[in-house]
């Protein structure tokens, strides 16, 4: 959290000490990506939130179905990645394009390989969803799992704007 | 006051389209950036109210969470305004 916050910092120096060429490439970005990918984090984490509710309930069908739903929508975020990250490919952009592809690509990487731990946190927890009896330990297991997905919902919801809304005065 | 889940979705949902149609409307650019950065402290702010589960974990975190919040949106606002 405290390496993102420190990303945040170098952004806002970099972008203001080049306003022009940070506009130029945050207009190369598909903003309907950006929305779309904050759309389905935020209706993942939903799905954990119900999955925790069910597991205080020790509704073992509940915390399944929601855990299963959480990572089935969360698996468009990795799609939507995907697509993003081969439309820059074939349009010629890279890491080292300029200082702002340089941080899109490090930041949006960086968040990336965290979502992917965050689904196989969730995978994890599905499968002890199965077969473990729903206790104490697990009520604390999938809470511990919910919230590290939370935290990768976060930190989308903070770059999201910053790299794709943020328009030059 | 504690929110259900769904109402707390539809509530970040709402936000983000908003962001989304903000920054594509014709308001002053200082003004669009300033909202959608409180927009997204705002949202943050119901994620880990509503949706993170802090009971279990060091008391602490909490508020730290909090303070990280603070510090990221004042570094982003303030960034944009000193540009």
């Amino acid at each position: 959290m405290c390496a993102f916050a420190l990303f945040f910092l170098l952004f806002s120096v970099g972008r203001a000490q080049a306003p022009d060429l940070y506009e130029a490439s945050r207009l190369k970005l598909d903003t309907i990506l950006g929305v779309t990918n904050t759309l389905i984090l935020l209706t993942s984490s939903l799905f954990m939130v119900l999955a925790v509710e069910a597991a205080r309930r020790q509704e073992r069908t509940a915390i399944i179905r929601n855990l299963a739903l959480a990572i089935l929508i969360g698996l468009g975020f990795a799609v939507t990645k995907v697509i993003e990250y081969s439309a820059k490919g074939d349009a010629g952009i890279s890491l080292t394009t300029n200082e702002f592809f340089t941080y899109y690509f490090v930041f949006t990487g960086i968040h990336f390989l965290h979502f992917i731990i965050g689904i196989g946190v969730l995978l994890l927890t599905l499968n002890k969803a199965r077969r473990d009896p729903l206790d104490a330990r697990f009520q604390t297991w999938i809470e511990s799992a919910g919230c590290y997905w939370h935290m990768v919902d976060l930190l989308w919801i903070m770059l999201f704007p910053m790299l794709y809304l943020l328009r030059a005065a | 006051m504690r929110l259900s889940a769904v109402s707390v979705w539809a509530i970040l949902v709402t936000a983000t389209l908003a962001s989304g149609f903000l920054a594509t409307g014709g308001i002053s650019a200082k003004s669009v950036a300033t909202a959608v950065i409180l927009i997204a402290a705002l949202k943050i702010g119901l994620v880990i109210r509503h949706f993170m589960e802090l009971k279990w974990v060091h008391k602490p975190f909490g508020p730290a969470l909090s303070i990280w919040l603070v510090v990221c949106a004042t570094i982003l606002i303030g960034g944009y305004w000193a540009a």
